[in-house]
């Protein structure tokens, strides 16, 4: 009997030490580095090294070009994640529901997905050239998040059971309360998810517009800050970078954790 | 009604395939016809290009291989690990995933300058292997299968490589492909760390190539572009089935 | 369907490595091999005479080395190398120079120059292709 129990724990022991290499990496990498970054961004300069509390914090967010940015990243997300879900949701409806042969092009809809940035930009740049409004900037990401929000909902779709749908319908449901009492709570959970997402992914898009605009100071409407960042960055100012990363992460953390607690409470 | 949907959806693709045909095409266009100028211009003319050719590939490579070890034990222990503050260390990883490259591009850096790996091919392969996305989708992967199998294997053995090697790997396949084809995708495509972490030109890659638009003679950039989309095309047309799968069950947070 | 398929896109991913790997090793000697072979030599320096007056009106003459070109090579300008950097790596390419040149004449039939070659520039002495202002050589001698 001991022995057994002596085996369990083993197990257990092994199990928790699977977990090291990737633990000890991101600590390596991104944890303890992030601390330091925390650290940066409390004092005032890289050699005199006086705490000084929360004033980077309060410069970066009485910086004119941080609430630029910071309107820029808010923007594209208030505009371009409803497109893409609705886009993606209408998308993967007709896949799933639709005519055979539209499901081929499925692979029209994932390849921006995985065409990489750099060749895009190229293209991208040359039709828009002229343009000079946001639309671009929306476009890409617009063309290049629909894929996986698409890859993703299908998925959901198809994954309903079939003979809920028979069960209801034996019980004299109609076509429309069909589809809001089984369809739509199955697929919320996936759609939410599919928002977060994109929600997520829009704080990433900075390579994209870099490349298409291929200069480190693009026009105001699609300065994010993502650029901020970065020109304080090659600027070497780290202090105004540590802060602005560290209210940059919370902010992404809150939204993460406003989408997580959101879900739940709807799966309820 | 069909039909309308039906052409609606042609056109809808033939839209969003447009820029990647706009690029081939363009690629192979030169003063008002077809040609294979620019490609010559390109690998005949340009022989920095090689290096850098290589250097995504080498890299792209090496991070997805040498991640896959490290993502799937590391699946395997949240999932089967039992632990305090395993929900938190997870939604830790989640949280780390989601943050943009410009907020851990900034840690990276520094910690990469402190080992002194800046300018080296480590410093950029090394972070990218940690990077928490293959473990979140493995680990929601590998909540649904099946752990009668894993008893199973236990019995036999008390080595967990073994048992992962026998009982966790063949259901994971398809996931694996999945993670195998985003992660790929992901360090072919990364152009900030090569900018930002390497100096010599001679370690730099193939999307900094790209980006360095106008420092090179010739219409190089299409035939580049092109020559730079080919090895993702081949990798996603390979795995393509196994994508959408793979994915299904990994986001059901 | 989809076995064919991967096994056509398997072929296509080797040979995609294959050409790369060919074209990494041999674009260059390709390239090179379809530039035109060039011999360059450095610029001949003859003695010519000068005339020279000084200040106070004095007339000297002496010789004095100076560039000289051959009166043969005048006619259709002369090609001289200068090596550049395209596209990240070294290369050497002519320009066509049509240099000014003195009256004095040397006994083997040089031609002084006054502008247009320096001391110390190569010229195309001989090549196997018709050369063309700007074009890259490849300098085997």
């Amino acid at each position: 009997m001991k022995s057994i129990q002596k085996k369990r724990l083993k197990w257990n022991t092994k199990c928790v030490l699977c977990l090291l290499p990737s633990l000890l990496g991101t600590l390596a990498f991104f944890v303890a580095p992030f601390i330091r970054v925390i650290y940066y961004s409390l004092i005032d300069n890289q050699f005199r090294k006086n705490f000084v509390g929360f004033d980077n914090y309060i410069d970066t967010l009485a910086n004119e070009y941080f609430l630029l940015a910071l309107k820029n990243s808010l923007l594209l997300i208030v505009i371009c994640v409803p497109i893409v879900v609705i886009l993606a949701l209408a998308v993967s409806l007709v896949l799933s529901y639709g005519i055979r042969w539209v499901r081929k092009t499925r692979a029209a809809f994932v390849l921006p997905l995985v065409i990489p940035t750099a060749s895009i930009a190229l293209i991208w740049h040359s039709v828009f050239a002229s343009d000079t409004s946001v639309l671009p900037v929306y476009l890409l990401f617009i063309w290049k998040n629909t894929g996986i929000c698409v890859v993703l909902l299908t998925a959901a779709f198809t994954s309903i059971d079939p003979s809920l749908f028979e069960a209801a319908k034996l019980d004299g449901a109609g076509s429309f309360t069909l589809h809001k009492k089984i369809t739509v709570p199955m697929v919320m959970p996936t759609v939410f998810f599919v928002s977060l997402l994109t929600i997520v992914n829009s704080f990433k898009i900075f390579k994209e517009i870099y490349l298409y605009y291929g200069t480190n100071y693009p026009p105001d409407h699609s300065y994010t800050l993502q650029y901020y960042m970065n020109n304080n960055f090659l600027k070497l100012d780290y202090q105004s970078l540590a802060a602005s990363a560290v209210l940059t992460s919370v902010l992404i953390f809150g939204i993460v954790m406003a989408g997580m607690a959101l879900q739940r409470r709807y799966r309820q | 009604m069909k039909k309308l949907i039906g052409i609606i959806f042609a056109v809808l693709s033939a839209v969003f395939l447009l820029p990647v045909a706009a690029t081939v095409f363009l690629s192979f266009y030169s003063e008002g016809g077809l040609t294979l100028e620019c490609y010559n211009d390109l690998l005949f003319d340009c022989f920095v290009f090689y290096p850098m050719f290589w250097n995504s590939v080498l890299y792209a490579a090496a991070i997805t291989l040498i991640q896959l070890p490290v993502v799937i034990l590391c699946a395997f222990g949240f999932t089967w690990a039992k632990f305090k503050g395993k929900g938190v260390l997870f939604i830790f990883y989640i949280v780390l995933m989601m943050m943009p490259l410009q907020v851990t591009i900034l840690p990276n850096y520094i910690g990469l300058r402190d080992m002194g790996l800046i300018n080296t091919q480590w410093g950029i392969i090394l972070p990218m292997i940690f990077s928490p996305f293959g473990a979140v989708v493995m680990h929601q992967y590998m909540k649904g299968t099946d752990s009668s199998v894993i008893e199973a294997a236990r019995l036999e053995t008390n080595s967990v490589f073994r048992v992962i090697l026998v009982s966790v790997i063949p259901q994971l396949r398809v996931c694996i492909f999945a993670v195998v084809l985003f992660v790929f995708a992901e360090s072919w495509n990364m152009v900030e760390q090569p900018m930002l972490f390497l100096n010599d030109k001679g370690l730099k890659t193939m999307s900094v190539f790209i980006s360095e638009s106008g420092s090179y003679a010739g219409a190089v950039l299409f035939p580049a572009a092109v020559i730079f989309l080919i090895p993702v095309l081949l990798l996603y047309l390979f795995f393509s089935d196994s994508l959408e799968k793979g994915l299904t069950l990994g986001e059901l947070s | 369907m989809k076995i064919i398929a991967k096994k056509t896109t398997l072929i296509f991913t080797v040979l995609f490595f294959a050409i790369m790997l060919f074209l990494t090793f041999f674009a260059e000697s390709i390239h090179i091999s379809s530039l035109p072979q060039v011999e360059a030599a450095r610029a001949e320096t003859r003695r010519f005479s000068v005339t020279a007056v000084s200040a106070d009106g004095e007339v000297a003459q002496y010789s004095s080395e100076k560039t000289a070109v051959s009166e043969k090579m005048l006619g259709e300008g002369i090609f001289v190398v200068y090596t550049a950097e395209k596209n990240g790596t070294k290369r050497s390419f002519v320009r066509l120079v049509f240099p000014e040149v003195g009256e004095s004449r040397s006994d083997d039939g040089y031609r002084e120059v006054i502008s247009g070659i320096n001391y110390g520039d190569r010229i195309i002495m001989s090549t196997s292709k018709e050369l063309y202002d700007g074009c890259e050589v490849n300098v085997i001698k």
